[in-house]
């Protein structure tokens, strides 16, 4: 034992610098610890990868036109899935990727290449958005079925656009028919947004027939011309952009790696994306109050919650009629198809997972709970007067794994299931075409 | 602890006065140092400043802070606002278009009964509308659902709109008494306008779909159209917008919104967020003083104008943004690159598909539909001009013998195809010098409608329900054109004759 206490002191420190570093290593392993048994015990057992799917689906939701799930690090949205959405004089509003892919689509249509192919164009909101690429494959391989599709190649067009409703389909099918798009097929893969973006846009005060208030009155000018609300728009989206930051910076620092450090950081975008939807509501009500609000919020309806559904149930049923005719009047074999939602209660067992994302507001729920029995009934009619016609709402039933991340956006798996199901139906319906005589 | 050094507090040396002072001493001089050094750089900057023509000027830098302050606290600048709240700035463009509504609201007023321009707004599906057409259209919505009544909806552009207010009278007496007429000799025959002016394919057909949507059940649908279809489509190819697209006269004004796209709102966030960085140093900078000292004045005037040229680029990058959407695709629809003859033949088949969408869309309700190829002034043949007709331009629609005849020349303009009509505007006329935008109505007529003609045989070979009115005032020599293509009442009811003709056929054969 040295007897010199000045050569003692380094050794000292060091014994002290090493005691605090196992000391806040001990604490950072036992806080992780403690928050993998918290998380547990709430019924929430921590999981990596669904967290950084989680956060990577969130920022999905801000940045691509219709919400993915995928890591923030995968590839980066298609095109026509980029974000900015412009005005369109034909259906309301339309993103910039698609109106950049139109000539080259409608130059597709003319060429040798589109008269061998099948090619299939497939209509309505968010769903039908992501539909490719996620069920492109499915659906070819069930078309392949129809013997004259077997050998034939098979294109599919994707024309869903997010928040899309009746009778945004139809118009976007005449625009594209008059611009020359000569499709083979077309699927309308719908219902949800009628009934939940359409009653969101009654209570809200704009015409359930009118396309989604929030993107419409935006897009229109109700906000610009607005200055209050333009404010309101700015702090809107620099704190969507916070989110945004927030989301990117637990990618960039791999905090799913750690059940605290990804607790935190869902905390910090958590409390963000809450502030975010605050300033929505405050600018949800500011643009109410507009001077432009009356001239662009369409003709006002009127009566009960009841009343306004089943308005929004018929516009979905003229919808599904008008589609088939104006497919019928061309020799285009047509499906339509009442897409399923996690709303719906009984049509799925839902996994804890899916129970935790199946969050929306009241119109939503309200819109839904009242709006699905009167379309499958309105369905059932399409059907019986001959429109080709697929209830999908209970097409998850037999599933047990996780399908949803949100009220009615599924993940590829799921996409695999219904466009399946999907194509089963369309040869079906041109078998019965052709035993018509068609 | 200390005990395990083995000194106690007690045994350690106090520091003595010696210690203190000698610590204060270096304090001190280390303070002195710095003052020294700064007295030193701030005299040789204002040195340095003197030698390079500029003297320190405190009263120049606290200016130049204070300005920066109060220019860059607020938002965006009060031009890019202007911008955003959709006000652009004024053109020659934006005058002609005031003065081609202007004009319009007259014909409009009349072809609506009443309704002008001034209610014109943006609508989402039809391009834009007048706001009061929705009243109109829900009165018709509970009519044509009440048991008695036969209701007539009509479609088309300003020609439609105008017939059902100088027209639909001489229809109804033809309707009536024609026997067997599902409405009755008696009954109440309803004419209802879902026309606009200006309207063209697929504005027609999405009118007729929205309509049907929102619960409309009339007992006959009649669209009569062509002239704006084929003349718009060239005059939005002038204005650089695609032939498809809506009126650019009208939908350009309307629709340009920036702010509406979120790169250019976020590009002005960036450009906010950078102003309120100048902003707050300039506030911090002037709350110091710093204008005092050349060189801490001129450190952060230096660190001033670095932040002003990031806030300046920011700018340059909002100016790019909002040059981008407007030459973008939102207002003008995809880029058009083909030649006059593209963009009729465009409009064409646009016009084809729409009749076919609004014919299915009747057929799948068991309505019978009638497509009406509306007359126009200039279209070759369509009717003798008289000498008030021929103050309109008609003489350019002439032929070059009936031209000589009428007493003036004009170059021969030939079928689609047949020549470029950009250079239209020289087209000659005995009594009038054509302005561009009439030239380019005159090459439709000529050019468009042995096209659409055509088109239309194709369709009714189809089974399209078809009526071509287009020759329907070729005997007529009296005046009865305001302008290339609307007409007086003496005109409509003529039309109506030959509409109700057609539509009772159609009626007759929808009842075998």
């Amino acid at each position: 034992m040295s007897s010199d206490p000045v050569s003692r002191r380094p050794k000292r420190r060091l014994v002290r610098v090493a005691a605090l570093a196992l000391g806040l290593a001990a604490a950072l392993v036992l806080a992780e610890v403690a928050t993998r048994i918290a998380l547990a015990r709430s019924g929430k057992p921590f999981d990596s990868t669904a967290a950084a799917e989680l956060v990577g689906t969130l920022h999905s939701s801000l940045v691509d036109a219709a919400p993915r799930v995928r890591r923030i690090d995968e590839a980066a949205a298609q095109d026509v899935h980029s974000q900015g959405q412009r005005l369109h004089p034909y259906y309301g509003y339309d993103f910039q990727g698609y109106l950049n892919n139109l000539p080259t689509e409608l130059a597709y249509h003319r060429s040798p290449e589109a008269e061998k192919s099948y090619d299939v164009v497939i209509l309505g909101g968010s769903v039908a958005m992501s539909f490719l690429p996620d069920g492109v494959e499915a659906l070819t391989a069930a078309l392949r079925a129809d013997p004259e599709l077997a050998t034939r190649p098979i294109m599919v067009l994707g024309h869903g656009r997010a928040a899309h409703k009746a009778p945004q389909q139809t118009l976007v099918l005449q625009y594209l028919l008059c611009a020359g798009a000569k499709p083979d097929a077309v699927i309308a893969l719908d219902g949800f947004n009628e009934v939940a973006v359409g009653f969101q846009n009654e209570r809200q005060g704009v015409a359930g027939s009118y396309p989604c208030g929030n993107i419409w009155l935006n897009l229109a000018g109700a906000v610009a011309s607005d200055p209050p609300s333009l404010a309101a728009a700015m702090e809107l989206r620099t704190r969507q952009l916070a989110v945004i930051d927030a989301a990117e910076d637990y990618a960039r620092w791999d905090l799913s790696r750690f059940a605290v450090t990804s607790w935190l950081g869902l905390r910090r975008i958590e409390r963000l994306r809450s502030s975010a939807s605050a300033d929505a509501l405050v600018l949800e009500r500011l643009v109410a109050n507009s001077q432009a609000f009356t001239a662009l919020s369409g003709p006002p309806d009127s009566g009960t919650d009841e009343q306004r559904i089943a308005r929004l149930v018929r516009a979905w049923r003229e919808d599904g009629l008008a589609l088939h005719a104006l497919c019928s009047a061309r020799g285009i074999d047509f499906l339509d198809v009442l897409q399923p939602t996690a709303l719906r209660t009984g049509t799925k067992t839902l996994t804890a997972r899916e129970q935790k994302g199946n969050v929306a507001n009241e119109s939503w729920q309200t819109g839904v709970a009242l709006g699905y029995p009167l379309l499958e009934s309105a369905g059932a009619e399409l059907a019986a007067a001959g429109v080709p016609f697929l209830d999908a709402t209970r097409v998850f039933a037999d599933v047990e794994e996780t399908l949803y991340f949100d009220t009615c956006h599924f993940n590829a798996r799921g996409y695999a299931v219904i466009a399946t199901e999907m194509g089963r139906a369309l040869v079906a319906a041109r078998a019965r075409a052709r035993r018509a005589g068609k | 602890m200390s005990e395990e050094v083995g000194q106690t507090s007690a045994e350690r040396p106090r520091p003595t006065a010696v210690g203190r002072r000698g610590k204060l001493f270096t304090l001190a001089l280390a303070l002195g140092s710095i003052a020294a050094l700064a007295f030193v750089l701030e005299i040789g900057a204002r040195i340095r400043a003197r030698l390079a023509g500029t003297p320190w000027d405190s009263a120049a830098a606290r200016r130049e802070l204070t300005i920066a302050l109060a220019s860059f606290d607020a938002g965006v600048p009060d031009d890019s606002t202007r911008e955003a709240a959709g006000q652009p700035p004024e053109t020659a463009g934006d005058a002609r278009e005031t003065s081609a509504d202007a004009r319009e609201a007259e014909g409009n007023e009349r072809a609506t009964g009443g309704l002008v321009d001034a209610h014109q707004a943006l609508h989402p599906y039809l391009g834009f509308d007048d706001l009061r057409m929705h009243e109109r259209l829900r009165a018709a919505i509970e009519a044509s659902r009440s048991p008695d009544g036969f209701d007539v909806l009509v479609e088309g552009g300003s020609v439609a709109a105008d017939f059902v207010g100088a027209g639909s009278e001489r229809l109804i007496e033809l309707l009536r008494a024609a026997p067997g007429f599902p409405g009755g000799a008696s009954g109440p025959v309803r004419v209802w306008c879902e026309a606009r002016a200006e309207f063209k394919q697929p504005q027609q057909a999405n009118a007729l779909a929205c309509a049907l949507a929102a619960g409309l059940e009339p007992e006959l649908v009649i669209t009569i159209d062509g002239f704006d279809d084929v003349a718009i489509a060239l005059s939005n190819v002038a204005a650089g917008t695609h032939p498809l697209y809506p009126s650019a006269a009208r939908w350009n004004v309307l629709a340009g919104n920036p702010t509406g796209d979120v790169r250019t709102l976020d590009r002005s966030i960036e450009l906010r967020r950078r102003r309120a960085r100048v902003a707050a140093f300039a506030e911090r900078a002037l709350a110091r003083h710093v204008e005092l000292s050349a060189l801490a004045g001129s450190l952060a005037l230096g660190k001033l104008r670095e932040l002003r040229a990031e806030a300046d680029a920011a700018r340059a990058e909002l100016d790019a943004a909002f040059k981008a959407f407007r030459e973008g695709a939102a207002e003008r629809g995809p880029q058009f690159t083909g030649s006059t003859d593209d963009a009729l033949r465009c409009a064409i088949e646009a016009w084809s598909e729409g009749a076919i969408s609004m014919w299915s869309l009747c057929r799948a309700r068991g309505i019978p539909y009638l497509h009406v190829l509306q007359p126009t002034l200039h279209d070759e043949g369509a009717k003798p001009p008289s000498e008030d007709e021929l103050a309109l331009g008609a003489s350019a629609a002439l032929g070059p013998d009936e031209a000589r005849d009428a007493g003036g020349a004009r170059d021969a303009r030939g079928a689609l195809g047949a020549e470029d009509p950009r250079g239209a505007g020289d087209v000659r006329g005995p009594r009038v010098a054509l302005g561009a935008e009439d030239a380019l109505r005159v090459d439709a007529a000529r050019r468009g409608y042995p096209a659409l003609r055509a088109k239309a045989t194709e369709l009714a070979g189809r089974g399209l329900p078809f009526c071509d009115a287009s020759r329907v005032f070729a005997d007529v020599r009296e005046t009865l054109y305001r302008d290339a293509s609307r007409f007086d009442d003496a005109g409509h009811r003529l039309l109506a004759e030959t509409i109700a003709r057609r539509a009772l056929e159609e009626l007759a054969a929808r009842a075998r």
